[in-house]
């Protein structure tokens, strides 16, 4: 199946070109059938035994819970070993057979009955162990059925347990940062690019952005940082992770376009975040640190530049990052930013959402696009609502603002007309 | 080439060698439970229950017992341990099979002895005990008031949904009310075989 995205794509531009006489209407569904649309209908099923057997899993759970006393534990250990294995036997039989949907949902509550044996065999023989070990045995169990099966729900069901394995482990158990987790993520990310499961991906990332938001006050301290710090070096990883997805692009890494897209949308939240005043404590600013994720963000994006895959002007909203990030720390007098460096944050981080929403336009790229905007929206507002100073300064910033952004865009225009002097105004942005 | 190579095995086959690899962790956690059962030397503890509830797992009893403080100063280097490390409580084995006092503390497993029976442990905490003086009237000094809170994987009992109570209720009828029968094997690890409510053994946990 490919990917949504593109299949929606491809529907606005089929009817694009229909309307513009390009493609016959009656050719319509071949294509969309061709670039392998699966139907929502034709998927419903199979969306929905997953959701029956996600209910089934937790009617089993509920079940040890009431905890069964009225049998002897011999019956008890016939019933979880022969639940589990006849949940394997149908789905590998159903599997063989070519229905694969129905297969995978019992490979599924397989999955999901491993989990409730750990937890009941404890039950039974009373024995009282770190608890999160348990749930990182049943991750395990469920990636080695994921990669043996293979079976995208049971390496869904691995990132999602192997979550909560690490959620237990840093607040129940204060874990300081849980590397073992990074390791299941890295591990789960090289299944998914074995199966080339361009959904599977989103969820490694997901798990990235969750193992960091769990870890960052560990990972901070860990790297004796403070939190300015701490969000500039993470501006400058997730820079990194951009510039290195271009360069995977230009290679034709099926998944870069991806890792671009996380690493800027996360890019947009993280320099959102970088305004917010600091905490107590300046000191740990990790200026080598810095510079060396600065040195290596902009070389990565020098290698695509020269690659063809970074225009001069990604690279200059990268020289900006790289700048904003560095230059932040350097400039924040202790606790107070004082208004001029408020208002400059505020100002780099503007520009770096019209510099997302310029190159997504450029390359026709919606994702940029779209929440360029919605980071250049929620960035209005913020000032709006922090008026730094008085509503005349936030008055005053809005209408410099609007002035230079309208004068860009006409300067641009003009570069366009130069550029393609033929061109009419079909392609603006 | 993955793919490949798992696309040469047909699906049952897989299918099966994932049952019997989880099929085979859960055997193992059953055989260990087992082999300590059967095996281990009988020994009674004293406990100070409480009674909490687990989402996952039901109603359990979670189970204090007065081995789960130990006297730090009975090892060498007691500044040393961390909370996760191991260690193993010697404790003396009375004429009745409960628990006596605690005679030695090690980071390895100490050679076995007559009348003396070897707990493995997790450092869980370190605590300093509120007691100024021990049962000798002698003034404890701040080495000696140090106490290491033991984890032995004997600190839950499961009882049916509700049942709970009854055994908080026996908890506060006083000290002695209700005991625990663990094993404890050569290893030193150890597994509830019974509860003992005033001086009865009830639930006896059977091997299968």
């Amino acid at each position: 199946m490919r990917n949504p995205l593109y299949l929606t794509q491809l529907k606005r531009d089929l009817d694009r070109w229909i309307a513009a006489g390009l493609v016959e209407a009656r050719h319509r569904e071949a294509i969309l059938a061709s670039a392998g649309e699966v139907r929502l209908m034709q998927s419903l099923p199979a969306v929905l035994l997953t959701l029956g057997v996600i209910l089934i899993g937790f009617f089993a759970m509920s079940f040890v819970a009431a905890n069964w006393s009225a049998m002897d534990k011999l019956p008890k250990l016939l019933i979880l070993f022969g639940a589990m294995g006849l949940a394997y036997a149908i789905g590998a039989r159903l599997i063989a057979r070519g229905r694969g949907a129905l297969g995978q949902a019992f490979v599924l509550l397989g999955v999901a009955l491993f989990g409730v044996n750990i937890m009941l065999i404890a039950q039974i023989y009373h024995i009282r162990a770190h608890d999160p070990d348990a749930v990182r045995l049943w991750a395990l169990g469920a990636l080695g059925a994921a990669v043996l099966v293979p079976s995208r729900p049971a390496l869904a069901a691995s990132l999602v347990i192997a979550g909560v394995w690490s959620w237990m482990e840093v607040v129940d158990y204060d874990a300081a940062v849980h590397l073992p987790h990074l390791l299941f993520i890295v591990a789960a990310a090289l299944v998914v690019q074995a199966f080339a499961w361009s959904t599977g991906l989103h969820l490694v990332m997901l798990s990235l952005v969750f193992f960091l938001v769990l870890n960052a006050e560990a990972l901070r301290a860990l790297f004796g940082l403070s939190w300015l710090g701490f969000m500039a070096a993470l501006c400058l990883l997730l820079l990194t992770g951009w510039a290195k997805g271009q360069v995977l692009e230009r290679f034709g890494y099926p998944f870069a376009r991806l890792v671009t897209h996380y690493s800027v949308f996360l890019l947009a939240l993280t320099l959102f975040l970088l305004q917010f005043p600091e905490g107590p404590g300046t000191a740990g600013l990790g200026l080598p640190l810095l510079g060396g994720l600065g040195a290596l963000a902009l070389a990565l994006t020098g290698a695509g530049l020269l690659l063809g895959r970074v225009s001069l002007l990604e690279l200059v909203g990268a020289v900006g990052v790289v700048a904003l990030a560095i230059g932040l720390p350097l400039l924040v007098p202790g606790d107070d930013r004082g208004a001029g460096l408020q208002w400059l944050t505020a100002a780099g981080v503007i520009a770096f959402y019209v510099w997302m929403v310029t190159v997504g336009a450029r390359t026709d790229d919606r994702f940029l696009v779209n929440w360029g905007f919605v980071g250049f929206g929620a960035e209005a507002l913020y000032i709006y609502f922090e008026t730094f100073e008085t509503l005349l300064d936030s008055a005053l910033f809005f209408l410099v603002g609007g002035l230079l952004l309208i004068a860009l865009g006409f300067g641009l225009e003009r570069v366009r007309r130069r550029i393609h002097p033929q061109g009419g105004t079909e392609g603006k942005a | 080439m993955i793919t490949r190579l798992l696309s040469a095995i047909p699906v049952w086959l897989r299918i099966l060698i994932v049952f019997l690899a989880q099929a085979g962790v859960l055997g193992a956690m059953i055989a260990g439970k087992m082999h300590t059962l059967r095996t281990g030397t009988e020994l009674i503890l004293d406990t100070a229950p409480v009674d909490p509830r687990d989402i996952f797992r039901g109603d359990y009893v979670i189970l204090n017992y007065t081995l789960s403080l130990v006297p730090a100063h009975l090892l060498t280097d007691p500044e040393g341990v961390n909370s996760g490390d191991t260690l193993y409580v010697t404790v003396e084995r009375t004429a009745e099979g409960s628990a006596g006092a605690v005679l030695g503390l090690s980071e390895t497993l100490p050679p076995p002895a007559p009348d003396r029976v070897t707990l493995k442990g997790v450092v869980d905490g370190i605590r300093q005990t509120a007691l100024e003086v021990d049962a000798t009237g002698a003034v404890l000094s701040e080495r000696e008031a140090m106490r290491f809170q033991m984890v032995y994987g004997i600190e839950s009992y499961f009882v049916p949904e509700g049942e709970g109570g009854a055994l908080e209720a026996l908890r506060n009828a006083g000290i002695g009310a209700l005991r625990v029968l663990v094993a404890v094997d050569a290893e030193g690890t150890a597994a509830i075989k019974a509860l003992i409510v005033n001086g009865e053994r009830v639930a006896e946990e059977g091997l299968f």
